[in-house]
């Protein structure tokens, strides 16, 4: 229900077993470890102290742990579907320490691995090479000469393309006019292309060029062999066969090693937890013998830490947190309070010795997201989307929180649609004409739509419940901080401003006399901070101004109303659009089909809407009476891992 | 004159003016705006496919105002009965009061989705480079949308006001 108690922990070890003790705390994973290069400048330190060296084997491991990757992604997609979310295999330290010494053994079959997918890439390439020269040559395979054929002892043979736009026979009758004396066939012929050899006199080459020339013709030089185009196309066709029957044995052999696949899953997840604990390594300090690592641990798990410093010739010391601006900020809460976490990290987290602000904020965000939705069917959704995400595929983090949040928002969206008498809008009655042709209508408490003034009069009364109790957590604060006058003058006073304007507003007069007293109050402390008679009093008249500050905030809660009547009359549009169909089978067909996709997407409008509004509500309206923002995330130092899930024992 | 008349004093032609021009300058201002920020998504798409659906939600915010225009209109339709029991007769005056209770919902449904679209826009550049906090773009374009709101619960409280 709050900010977990940190510890501030120094830890001197041995630097012979410094590697082990690490990974003990990273397998613990409740440590957080800091950088402590900047010892090495302060002149407490300077001297005392040297760096510990980044670890050379880093580059080696990450060359490793790259070849392992790409092993890993080659028999991935061969290996049999895993079910998703299914749970990860459990590791421990004894497995993790086996993995690492096996490792040779599983970096033979990673090198084997790549080296086979090495050779089919080349396979690959060599293919559709081959494939562009076959398609290249295609045209001419009716050519029926040596390739290697460029004419006789007199003649030449020039073959090339030439566009489909220049009539041949035209060409032909040029030549002719102009007595050169070459012969052109067509051997082939595209869409765009003409595909021509072309016969001539040795003593003529220079004329027959550059009369082709203007025609855009284009010479094509074939390999010198002695073969035909034809079997040559053959001939590299049996080459892609050959290699296809190549490739399909490749992927035999790589399918083989299927089953090594959770190992180098493993050995991949051991680097990287090896990783991280070098790269944590190298942020302390040291002397010849003896290495210091600084941080902080929640209170509570203090005694985990000693259990573990046991095995080891080491020393560890806790202190109280001095820095709070330092200082990790863990939550703690309860099952239900937890999704709302969510809400509040998307702000920022609470700073280290404030207040968490999720179990008070969060019966707020629950009833506010419910009176935006306002729908006994959509709620129903909600929930049973959420629940069904929930205890079928138990997510955890982000997503256990996010689908948390469905639920119960879920219930409380059920709850204000049974007040407003909303089942998927006005469905029931619309529903019940079209089928029977009498309408029955479900009871509704208030009808936000005929009666919108009382349902925005409550809303604005919820906010104002909301405001004071924001007002209130800061009071506290005060108090706590020893500063229980300014709680008095900042917050009490208006407080009584307030209560005059509730009495006011029901018994009359007098009530006023109270906010009066309230107002004398603002005005002779609220500039208390300023120097001299004059801009005290100013300040303290101007305080009063704030009033209109309060007005909008309350104003601002009126949203809860509009967004509700816009989901509930979007929904009632949509019913009565399915209903234009009639009593027929048309009809029907009609309603149905409108009636999914409409309140599927009035729905997730709606979700979308809701959510955006009621975070909105309280990170403006009400973490700004009283938030103090900008805690650091406790990231305490751990197994990290991809494939595997690192665990301390065997029991599950 | 008796035309004049025919023209002027038929109040069922101002209310449904309203109705027209809430759906129509809410629907053209959320067009606008989300186009904008469609722009911006295809961007942020274009380098990372993977964040499509997110895109999807930041640029539907500015969809709303549209959506609080249609509802206007519905509402003004069902009040004068084009929609369900049969068309009313109305006088000028309570016709014209019915257009100027759709204003509010007119003008800054059109204006606010346009600016919305804009910071929904650059909620896209959160999350091109830090997709982890898109949540707060969203938050920001929802602070334009209170004023779509509230434009849409004061033609609204007026609509429902005024008397048939």
């Amino acid at each position: 229900m709050s900010i977990v108690k940190m510890k501030k922990i120094s830890l001197y070890g041995l630097n012979s077993e410094k590697d082990v003790l690490l990974r003990d705390l990273a397998f613990a994973g409740c440590v957080e470890i800091r950088d402590q290069s900047e010892k090495l400048q302060s002149e407490e330190w300077v001297g005392l102290v040297s760096p510990d060296t980044a670890d050379l084997s880093l580059n080696r491991l990450e060359d490793k742990m790259s070849g392992v990757k790409s092993a890993i992604d080659v028999l991935t997609p061969l290996a049999s579907k895993r079910k998703a979310f299914a749970p990860k295999p459990k590791k421990t330290v004894k497995d993790f320490e086996r993995v690492l010494s096996e490792e040779a053994s599983l970096l033979v079959i990673s090198d084997a691995i790549n080296e086979i997918v090495k050779r089919q890439d080349s396979l690959l390439t060599e293919n559709s090479k081959a494939e562009v020269y076959i398609s290249s040559l295609k045209p001419w395979e009716k050519l029926d000469i040596p390739m290697s054929l460029t004419g006789t002892k007199f003649t030449s043979l020039t073959i090339g393309t030439i566009p489909v736009r220049v009539e041949i026979d035209e060409l032909k009758a040029k030549l002719n006019e102009r007595d050169i004396e070459a012969h052109i066939s067509v051997i082939n012929s595209s869409k765009t292309t003409h595909y021509i050899t072309v016969l001539y006199y040795k003593s003529c080459e220079d004329e027959v060029m550059d009369f082709l020339k203007d025609y855009s013709f284009n010479k094509v030089n074939l390999k010198r062999e002695n073969h035909t185009i034809s079997e040559e196309i053959k001939s590299y066709n049996k080459k892609i066969e050959k290699n296809i029957k190549e490739l399909a044995d490749i992927k035999k052999e790589l399918t083989e090693f299927v089953e090594n696949l959770g190992e180098l899953e493993f050995l991949y997840d051991a680097y990287r937890a090896k990783h991280n604990i070098i790269s944590i390594k190298s942020s302390l300090v040291k002397t010849n013998e003896v290495f210091l690592a600084e941080g902080y641990v929640p209170e509570k798990n203090t005694e985990k830490v000693d259990s573990i410093i046991e095995g080891y010739t080491a020393y560890v010391e806790y202190a109280d947190p001095d820095d709070y601006e330092d200082t990790p900020v863990l939550l703690k809460n309860n099952g239900i309070i937890t999704p709302y976490e969510m809400v509040t990290e998307l702000y920022s987290l609470p700073k280290y010795g404030s207040i968490d602000p999720n179990s008070i904020m969060a019966p707020f965000f629950w009833l506010f997201f419910g009176i935006m939705m306002a729908d006994i069917g959509y709620g129903l959704v909600m929930l049973g989307l959420g629940l069904f995400v929930l205890l079928k595929f138990k997510p955890t983090g982000f997503a256990g929180k996010l689908f948390g949040l469905v639920t119960q928002c879920g219930i409380s969206t059920i709850l204000i649609g049974i007040v407003y008498g909303s089942f998927f809008g006005d469905s029931i009655p619309i529903i019940s004409e079209l089928f029977t042709g009498k309408s029955v209508n479900i009871k509704s408490f208030i009808d936000p739509i005929k009666d919108p003034i009382t349902v925005m009069l409550a809303c604005i009364g919820l906010g104002f419940i909301h405001i004071i109790v924001g007002m209130g957590i800061e009071a506290y604060q005060l108090i706590k901080d020893g500063k229980p006058f300014d709680a008095l003058f900042d917050i009490g006073f208006w407080y009584i401003v307030f209560a005059g304007i509730i009495a006011f507003l029901i018994i009359g007069k007098p009530g006023l006399y109270i906010s009066a007293a309230g107002a004398i109050g603002l005005v002779l402390t609220q500039g208390r901070s300023k120097k001299g008679i004059f801009g005290k009093l100013s300040s303290g008249i101007l305080s009063l101004y704030g009033i209109t500050g309060y007005l909008s905030d309350l104003l601002s809660y009126s949203r809860l109303l509009a967004l509700g009547l816009s989901s509930a009359v979007i929904a009632s549009v949509l019913n009565t659009m399915g209903a234009l169909g009639g009593r027929s089978i048309f009809g029907i067909v009609l309603f149905i089909v409108v009636f999914i996709a409409g309140h599927l997407f009035n729905l997730a409008l709606g979700v979308l809407g809701a959510y955006v509004h009621s975070s909105r509500l309280q990170y403006v309206e009400f973490f700004g009476k009283f938030y103090r923002s900008g805690g650091i995330p406790f990231k305490p130092f751990k197994m990290k891992s991809k494939y595997v899930e690192f665990c301390e024992t065997d029991n599950k | 004159m008796e035309i004049l008349k025919e023209i002027f004093g038929n109040g069922t032609t101002y209310a449904i003016l309203g109705a027209a021009l809430a759906v129509a300058f809410s629907g053209i201002g959320s067009a606008r705006g989300v186009a904008i920020a469609g722009e911006a998504a295809a961007g942020v798409v274009a380098e990372d496919p993977s964040k499509f659906g997110q895109t999807l939600l930041l640029q539907a915010l500015p969809a709303t105002q549209g959506i609080y225009g249609t509802l206007i209109a519905f509402i003004i339709m069902t009040k004068i009965g084009l929609i369900g029991s049969g068309l009313k007769s109305l006088s000028a005056g309570t016709g014209l009061a019915i257009l100027c209770a759709s204003l509010p919902m007119a003008i800054v449904g059109y204006v606010s989705a346009i600016y919305q679209g804009k910071t929904s826009a650059a909620g896209m550049g959160i999350l091109a480079k830090n997709p982890s906090e898109v949540a707060k773009g969203m938050i920001y374009a929802a602070m334009v949308e209170t004023y779509a709101v509230l434009a849409l619960l004061i033609s609204f409280l007026c609509i429902q006001n005024i008397p048939v």
